[in-house]
């Protein structure tokens, strides 16, 4: 049985990459950020009404994708350690796009600001959004830190920055479905 | 324990006893099965499963196991008990301490049967490593012909005294031997076996060796 080693009790972690290195470390952070949002997720997951199967469904495969996209933030570039990644699917986010359709197909025009919250439901997908945005800029100060970042990083940029839209409309959408109305931004 | 759905089933061969606590379990090779040396799989026994590296290479035949029988293990005791022809079910292969090609100097660390993982890599045709294995007592030195002919330098470590003429023989831990003779670097390690070693290893490269890769997996 593999268990925990205690090799991490004074601040270092390894990369997937094998490099030793401190716990506030970049790559460390983006995807300490990921494993955040993937855990926002499962809270929204688990406030989603029984009978929103294709939600369901995205959500599902939407963890499935960070984790994917978490081993190449803990990967350092040009590693050996690549060969064993498994690339996104090239499609995820054009599947997201196609699913943003599908819920805002049923909104109406959003022309003011709206206050995160509503359901619960609702007000967690807000959560996530946010979390799911400061992967993003966690993201971009990893690439532009980095020498030779990979094209799949700039793929998962794509799919953060679609994600968090999906989770903006999801919101909407959900509200909609529990029969609250969006409180707009007063000034 | 939950114990998901099985994705092979697997048939018990035979069992050979390599000391007194710890023997090698051979089993069929399921259709379709692969794995990369260095992966684990779950065994299921009597509804609990356990996860054990293999030994054998990836390339082909029979699907070989390193267990040690553990005091009080349900699985261990029922599979060193267990009958040929008894059919398991066994799960994916799992894991990433697999070897990564490297310029660096690579060495590998076991202790006990966490030497499992480095018999596979050495059997894929891996070459060249500095191994260090940690046990007890000679009897716990499972495999040296193979390891002594694929690495360029095998050091035995023992830890009680007693035996002499083992080429390479040191007396103590791993931990002590890296502490006192590992000079340059940087290097890539690989750590298999308890987690005291692989915690205290880990902390004594980090603080003489901070540009060491290390790849670890922990034995309970």
């Amino acid at each position: 049985m593999k268990v925990y080693t205690g090799g991490g009790d004074k601040g270092k972690t390894s990369l997937f990459s094998g490099e030793r290195v401190p716990k506030h470390h970049i790559r460390i952070e983006a995807y300490g950020d990921l494993d955040e949002l993937n855990s926002v997720l499962g809270a929204v997951a688990a406030y989603l009404p029984s009978g929103e199967t294709a939600i369901q469904d995205d959500f599902k495969g939407i963890q499935s994708n960070l984790f994917v996209a978490g081993a190449w933030l803990a990967t350092t570039p040009n590693s050996s350690a690549m060969g064993y990644l498994t690339p996104l699917a090239a499609t995820v986010a054009k599947d997201l796009e196609g699913r943003i359709d599908a819920l805002s197909a049923a909104l109406p025009e959003l022309k003011e600001f709206i206050l995160p919250g509503g359901q619960p439901v609702a007000a967690w997908s807000h959560v996530a959004r946010t979390v799911c945005r400061r992967c993003e800029r966690r993201l971009t100060e990893l690439i532009e830190a980095s020498e030779g970042e990979s094209i799949e990083l700039a793929a998962i940029q794509v799919y953060l920055n679609r994600l968090s839209d999906y989770l903006f409309v999801l919101a909407r959408y959900l509200n909609q479905a529990l029969g609250t109305i969006d409180q707009t931004w007063k000034k | 324990m939950v114990v998901p759905t099985p994705a092979y089933t697997t048939t018990v061969l035979a069992r050979t006893w390599l000391n007194g606590e710890t023997f090698e379990l051979n089993c069929s090779r399921p259709q379709g099965f692969d794995f990369v040396a260095g992966q684990y799989v779950a065994l299921v026994v009597r509804g609990e499963e356990r996860e054990y590296t293999l030994i054998s290479p990836p390339a082909g035949g029979d699907l070989r196991f390193l267990i040690k029988r553990v005091a009080g293990g349900q699985v261990s005791a029922a599979l060193a008990e267990i009958a040929p022809g008894t059919v398991l079910a066994m799960g994916r292969a799992k894991g990433y301490l697999r070897y990564r090609p490297t310029d660096r100097p690579v060495y590998m660390v076991a202790t006990g049967v966490g030497i499992a993982p480095f018999v596979a890599m050495a059997a894929d045709g891996v070459r060249g490593f500095h191994l260090l294995h940690g046990t007890r007592t000679e009897d716990g030195l499972f495999y040296q012909q193979e390891l002594r002919a694929a690495a360029c330098q095998y050091l035995p470590c023992l830890s009680r005294q007693g035996t002499t003429d083992l080429p390479g023989l040191y007396h103590g831990y791993v931990t002590k031997y890296i502490e006192e003779n590992l000079h340059g670097g940087p290097f890539d390690f690989y750590l298999c076996g308890s987690m005291a070693m692989i915690r205290d290893l880990t902390h004594l490269l980090d603080r003489s060796h901070p540009a060491t890769r290390i790849y670890s997996e922990a034995y309970h």
